[in-house]
């Protein structure tokens, strides 16, 4: 370990109360983003999307289970793939438990990702998820929103 | 074909849906959170205090969430809200803007 600063419980105190200014500043700049970021333009869809779920075939609109809102994690999980990546794999460990919660809130959460519902189906049963999980396998939906990259 | 991660987000009126926004790479890795996620949706947490569009929803903030397992259990989560409402009167909650 290399030498770092100690100091008393007011030293620290004083210091971390400093910081906290500092913090808060980023706080109210998060705010701000988050308003900026609701004026943004939204952008009509015009394709007709379909997706495999474990409730058959869906389009962008089923997704939404009535809700006004979606997200999409696009899960690393390619046709030809034997698991789904280990970082999205983790990223989804921390997501699959608020699936409930955003759902409550007018929210609804999936992964998409392109490998055929089969595999995806067995993955989730491996890694005891319980989110919405659809596969995008026949359709233009990863590369056209900006997660699918083909070799060129 | 290669592979990344990425969140889009979208906005259903009816039948007509939109893409609000979107994020990857260092930005998606803070992503995770039930308020993260919230707070890149268009209308936001819905909560009181936000500058949302006109008509949507907003519910106070600590009053709208429940242990996940038990959401459409209006008797339990009232209880909780009681105690909730009473912990803001009493100051606990403090300012939330």
């Amino acid at each position: 370990m290399t030498k770092h600063n100690t100091g008393t419980r007011d030293e620290w105190l004083r210091a971390r109360l400093d910081l906290l200014k500092e913090e808060k500043e980023l706080t109210r700049r998060s705010d701000q983003l988050a308003q900026w970021r609701q004026e943004l333009p939204w952008v009509k869809i015009d394709k007709d999307y379909r997706f495999d779920t474990d409730e058959g075939r869906a389009s962008l609109a089923d997704l939404f289970r009535g809700r006004s809102q979606l997200l999409v994690y696009h899960f690393m999980f390619g046709p030809d793939y034997t698991a789904g990546c280990p970082s999205c794999s983790a990223i989804a460990d921390g997501f699959n438990g608020i699936a409930a919660h955003l759902a409550n809130h007018d929210v609804m959460l999936w992964a998409v990702s392109r490998a055929p519902l089969a595999k995806l189906q067995a993955y989730k049963r491996r890694l005891g998820w319980a989110f919405p999980w659809a596969s995008s396998f026949e359709s233009d939906f990863n590369f056209d929103y900006g997660v699918g990259l083909t070799e060129e | 074909m290669h592979e990344w991660h990425g969140t889009n987000v979208f906005l259903r009126d009816g039948d007509r849906v939109f893409r609000t926004y979107f994020i990857n790479n260092r930005g998606d890795e803070q992503m995770g959170g039930t308020w993260n996620y919230l707070d890149i949706t268009a209308l936001g947490r819905q909560e009181k205090w936000e500058d949302s569009p006109k008509g949507y929803p907003q519910s106070t903030p600590y009053e709208w969430w429940n242990w996940h397992d038990d959401y459409g259990n209006d008797e339990a989560s009232a209880k909780v809200l009681e105690q909730v409402r009473r912990g803001r009167a009493a100051g606990a909650g403090g300012d939330v803007t």
